[in-house]
């Protein structure tokens, strides 16, 4: 594969450069992008589907029968009615001014932006901007001075704003009590009450120096809680303290410790990468750093001219992310496959030297390996030494990670695009070994109290470990004192002694390091709702000391900057950064790699009895974003499934296990259950095809199938932890078994599709390079004036479609013609108010509102869709609602397939579709009661209360 | 043949046609009057704590300017109620000789016992526009050169505050339409007879007087809505949004 030519103009192997027409050159003709599999075979069915415009059960009123539209409307009658009848007046209101202590700075009706930050669960934090109004939060924005952010933000952090208010939090601590009839039940209780207990409670470990104490927390990267990690191990040296994040990337922690000799994460710099090879990585999206690698890769991505650069991606995949998406060349590799392609890739580099001596050692095959992409990658990476970069994602084993740190030392891009910085004990370490020790422990009933913060174990740690259940017997043998602090019902709070309601960042004081290094404070918007207590203070309420958030903070930073401490603290406040506190960057030991490397080995290729299965780790994450319906109802990257997380493989693979296919024109498109065991686990999941998937493999998105959580999140999807091997993001030897049944999968990859219209369209460099300038066709404008294209204009237009010229339907609403009035110089003449500034003047003499999205920077992920949907307060409708088109999100991600097969399509290409206030809004000419109509600016917007 | 009907029947039709008429009339005639918030909001006062903020007294007899209670409302869409401190800082202990009479101290105590406990005190709220009627945004039509008084009517002739206006959307209109009467004279802007304003507040009980030559008042507003190239929006969006 030549690699100066990107997937559009290159076509199974062959150029499209000898293509005859400049349909074909440009692809834009037949179906070179397609969304679907009945879309890309252009069935009969799917072309009726289109055609309906709703689809079957679009026009049914709701989801259940006539008593639940009678319950519903009864309930609303009653609510208007309570509203209306006092005495046909309106309600008698009141206004409540500030009293004798007024708010500095709050003007009623002015909104406020205060800077804080978001730990991120795994490490790392998110800077950002809270909007509040008279002292309530309603929108976060990313912060402009935070380096990871930069004014953005990610989906997570748009989303937490409905966690803030989430009716289903936990209102007040509880205790268990078990009664005479041996019945338990829970208590409501206080703070104080636990305070008071507490300090009885955890005195008595004093005496054993902690022995039979057990901490389980997420992996926070705080200063304040690493303090009180310290002062508890001071006080309990016996007691165990486990930071746990059920996504965490075990492999590459091992390996890149192992490599820089000391607890070490990596950093990447994408801006001075040429050459990018990502191999089952998804660095563009999930991850504590995927906001800045996105901003690095938008930069290459926007080409203004012929003579700008773009970096060149490589992608070997073995789900397709939206990173694959954007890959220059992409290849669709088992996850048990890539380690021998980068073996390939290795060998083929000509390095000398002690890694070269380790991956001839290594015990890897690379024989069935693409050999066309590796020598392309090779060269391409042997070329941009110390301007090139090789990332690895969590599918892959410990000396995969070794190996590729070792390259990018050899390649001189340490230090250039890669760095590895000192990582916090508590983020690398193993906190799966310490759950299986936990587990133990507990069965024997060595552990009699143990504490669990944020974390959801009983959920998702390692399903071998039987966690839960062995949890729920001690406690109930009253052999342990489970104590568990949480925002959101859980799995674990279910079964816990204590239950404490916890607070979001948004009420409580803390701080975080980024995974950069950034040291911020988080800083709360509201007092804790329901008197809820934060992490740390819960940590310093159990060592006995005042549950201060803002205090404990303090303490630890005046010992960062002794002098001037107040003001420091202001400034840091102030911007929401407080400098970056990262070791120096570490270097990479390449004999260290290859001590790894030597004795590698790795797995066969998988078959249709003997499969690979990824996990990914999506929008759930580790299941603690289960409750939050607006993630819930953001589609799937790749393949627009929401509410759900079915596993994924390639059609021909979903044919091979004889299951059957979805036709995703249905009322209900079915996914086919079926039984998958692996590593002598199993359980019953939906299989859903999505293209580009390599053969004989299944992605198994985590974070769903909630036994326990609020309303929202209980009982969507499939626990997919119950596969997960501890510590590994992949396995093989996965059997799948049909099970004949069906399950309703909502999906939105089909509405709204282009209906024969090139909406989206790509064309590679040499064609625009050859094509772009030239003015090539005369046409006319909306309102019939001649105009000159360019071919870029004729691609914006869908000429070179075969569609008609985008002539107005209607005529110029002012003056009945398609012109515009004009004297007999042709300027504009106002008829209404001549001389005066008037809203009246046409619209091309106004102000134009404009907007553009670069698709070529786009990488489809989805966070637009959400913060217009947190902007706007849009509804969610549901798992139900979505499979008949009601949708209600203002901005769609379409997703389009490149190329013509099936399996293999060359690439995804993403478009955001937003409302675009047309001049001409055909809702608006069929708009029944006015609710849409135009602004004096020629924008077309909607009127709510219509 | 005996009458199953009395002659009187025979106009029963025309009767019933009639009465059904002047029913529908009355009922068409008695929504149209009736069901609008010209009838149902104009008037309203409710009661107030402590008997009610009297601007006849502040603002009429006082001379207090709006705005030093109102404070933000040139800033901030919202028109906010003074916090409390605002109302201590001269009905507070020791602060004015007045409020030492038992008389006047009686009736200003509500103040200082909320001040005393940081309590808000719950004013009644008299002007209410639908939550659809997005921010009604008191800064722009003040910095354009309304006059409270053309929404609130003249608030320093009311002893307790009641609502002048119906504030429905056609009242709303009626003034976008034809803004110029109810433009006053900011600080910095010409009189007629020559010299300029001090403030909006030498002019803003004048609007009363102003409506005696209709005329004039017009011509002003007109060249006052050019010079501050005023354009009261009339599409839907502009408040509803």
């Amino acid at each position: 594969m030549a690699h100066d030519q990107c997937h559009s103009s290159v076509e199974d192997g062959k150029p499209l450069h000898k293509a005859r027409t400049p349909h074909e050159l440009i692809g834009a003709a037949g179906a070179k992008h397609w969304r679907g599999l009945d879309d890309l075979a252009d069935t009969g069915e799917f072309r009726d589907f289109l055609e309906r415009e709703f689809p079957d059960g679009a026009s049914e009123l709701l989801q259940g029968s006539r008593r639940t539209f009678l319950k519903l409307m009864g309930a609303g009658v009653a609510l208007a009615g309570a509203a209306t009848m006092p005495g046909c007046r309106r309600p008698a209101h009141e206004i409540l001014p500030y009293s004798a202590n007024v708010p500095e700075s709050i003007i009623p009706g002015k909104s406020l932006f205060y800077a804080t930050s978001r730990p991120l669960p795994g490490g790392g934090a998110e800077g950002l901007l809270v909007e509040t109004h008279e002292g309530r939060p309603t929108k976060v924005e990313g912060n402009p001075l935070h380096p990871v952010n930069q004014g953005k933000s990610s989906e997570w952090s748009q989303a937490s704003i409905l966690a803030l208010y989430d009716p289903d939090r936990l209102k007040e601590p509880e205790f268990r009590r078990v009664g005479k009839d041996g019945e338990a039940s829970y208590v409501p209780a206080t703070w104080d009450d636990f305070t008071a207990w507490s300090a009885k409670h955890f005195t008595n470990y004093d005496a054993t120096h902690g022995m039979g104490l057990a901490f389980v927390v997420d992996k926070k990267t705080s200063p304040t809680r690493d303090a009180l990690r310290d002062q508890i191990k001071k006080r309990w040296p016996d007691a165990s303290w486990i930071a746990y994040d059920a996504t965490e990337n075990t492999a590459a922690n091992a390996a890149i410790s192992a490599v820089c000799g000391g607890p070490a994460t990596e950093v990447l710099d994408i801006s001075k990468a040429k050459i990018i090879l990502s191999l089952d990585r998804d660095f563009l999206h999930f991850e504590p750093l995927s906001l800045v690698h996105a901003r690095q890769w938008g930069a290459w991505r926007s080409v203004m001219g012929t003579k700008d650069q773009m970096c060149r991606l490589y992608c070997a995949e073995s789900s397709f992310s939206g990173t694959g998406g954007s890959a220059d060349h992409r290849v669709r590799v088992a996850p048990s496959q890539i380690p021998a392609l980068v073996v390939a890739i290795a060998k083929k580099l000509g390095l000398s030297g002690p890694l070269a001596a380790g991956v001839g050692a290594a015990k890897v095959s690379d024989a069935a390996v693409d050999t066309k992409f590796v020598d392309a990658v090779a060269e391409d990476l042997a070329a941009h030494r110390g301007a090139s970069l090789i990332v690895v994602g969590a599918s892959q084993p410990s000396w995969v990670h070794a190996l590729v740190a070792g390259l990018n030392s050899e390649l001189g891009n340490v230090g250039q695009t890669v760095k590895f910085i000192p990582a916090g004990a508590d983020r690398v370490s193993d906190g799966a070994a310490g759950l299986a020790k936990l587990a133990g422990q507990v069965e024997r009933g060595e552990v009699k109290t143990l504490v669990c913060i944020e974390t959801n174990p009983a959920f998702n740690a390692p399903a071998a470990l039987k966690l839960e259940e062995k949890l729920a017997k001690a406690v109930a043998d009253k052999k342990l004192t489970l104590i568990v602090q949480s925002v959101e019902d859980s799995e674990t709070v279910e079964i816990a002694n204590w239950r404490l309601n916890s607070t979001t960042y948004l009420e409580s004081w803390g701080d975080v390091v980024a995974a950069d290094g950034t040291l911020s404070a988080v800083q709360p918007m509201i007092a804790p709702l329901y008197t809820a207590r934060s992490e740390i203070e819960t940590l310093a309420t159990i060592l006995g000391q005042k549950p201060d958030g803002y205090d404990l903070v303090r303490s630890v930073w005046s010992k960062r900057t002794p002098v001037d401490f107040d003001k420091s603290w202001r400034k840091a406040l102030w911007n929401g950064v407080a400098g970056n506190i990262a070791g120096a960057a570490m270097s990479v030991s390449v004999n260290h790699a290859a001590d790894i490397v030597v004795n590698a080995a790795a797995g066969a290729a998988p078959s249709a009895t003997s499969l690979d299965v990824v996990f990914e780790c999506g929008l759930m994450a580790d299941g603690s974003w289960a409750n939050n319906a607006w993630l819930q109802e953001l589609p799937h990257t790749a393949s627009k499934v929401v509410w759900d997380n079915p596993a994924y493989c390639s059609p021909s693979t979903l044919d091979a296990l004889n299951l059957t296919r979805p036709d995703e024109t249905d009322k209900k498109p079915h996914g086919s259950l079926a039984e998958v065991t692996v590593g002598g686990a199993s359980m019953v999941i939906a299989v859903w095809p999505v293209p580009g998937m390599p053969d004989n493999t299944l992605v198994l998105p985590l974070g769903n199938g909630r036994r326990k959580s609020g309303q929202v999140g209980t009982g969507v999807g499939f626990n997919t932890f119950l596969l997960k091997p501890a510590g590994a993001f992949s396995a093989s030897g996965a059997t799948v078994k049909g099970k004949g049944e069906t399950y309703d999968v909502s999906c939105t990859q089909t509405h709204g599709s282009m209906e024969g219209r090139a909406i989206v369209r790509s064309v590679d460099l040499p064609a625009f390079e050859k094509h772009g300038d030239p003015a090539v066709v005369t046409t006319v404008d909306t309102y019939g004036r001649p105009k000159r294209l360019t071919l870029g204009e004729r691609l914006e237009g869908g000429e070179l479609n075969h569609m008609p010229a985008n002539v107005s339907a209607y005529p110029n609403p002012f003056n009945g013609t398609r012109s515009e009035p004009t004297n007999e110089k042709g300027a504009y003449i106002d008829p209404a108010r001549a001389g005066k500034l008037s809203e009246h003047a046409p619209y091309s003499q106004r102000v134009q509102w404009g907007m553009s999205i670069d698709l070529s920077a786009c990488s489809g992920c989805n966070v637009c869709t959400i913060a217009c949907q947190a902007e706007n307060n849009i509804p969610v409708v549901g798992k139900f609602e979505v499979n008949k088109g009601r949708e209600m999100q203002w901005i769609r991600v379409d997703r389009y397939f490149t190329g013509r097969s099936r399996d293999n399509p060359s690439g995804m290409v993403f478009q955001p579709v937003a409302c675009v206030h047309c001049e001409n809004a055909p809702c608006e000419v069929v708009c029944p009661v006015n609710a849409t109509v135009h602004g004096p600016e020629g924008n077309n917007y909607m009127v709510y209360n219509r | 043949m005996s009458t199953i009907f009395p002659k009187w029947t025979n106009g029963l039709p025309f009767h019933m046609v009639g009465g059904g008429m002047t029913a529908l009339t009355l009922v068409v005639g008695g929504v149209w009057y009736y069901f609008t918030p010209a009838f149902w909001e104009v008037g309203y006062m409710p009661k107030q704590p402590g008997g009610g903020f009297n601007h006849q007294i502040h603002a009429g007899k006082l001379g207090m300017d709006c705005r030093y209670c109102h404070s933000q409302i040139e800033v901030s869409a919202e028109a906010n109620i003074p916090a409390v401190s605002v109302c201590n800082g001269c009905h507070g202990e020791n602060k004015l000789q007045k409020f030492e009479n038992p008389q006047h101290k009686a009736k200003t105590d509500f103040i200082r016992e909320a001040y005393a406990a940081d309590a808000p005190i719950e004013w009644h709220r008299v002007h209410k526009l639908p939550d659809y009627v997005r921010n009604f945004p008191h800064s722009v039509h003040l910095n354009a050169g309304v006059s409270c008084i053309s929404c609130h009517g003249n608030v320093a002739r009311m002893p307790v505050v009641w609502q002048q206006e119906s504030l429905s959307m056609g009242w709303c209109l009626d003034c976008h339409r034809n803004p110029e009467p109810n433009l006053v004279p900011r600080a910095g802007d010409p009189k007629p007879g020559g010299g300029v304003y001090e403030d909006m507040m030498t002019r803003l009980f004048d609007v009363e007087k102003m409506k005696e030559d209709p005329a004039a008042v017009a011509a002003q507003g007109a060249l006052l809505y050019e010079k501050r190239k005023l354009a009261a929006p009339e599409n839907c969006g502009a408040c509803h949004y």
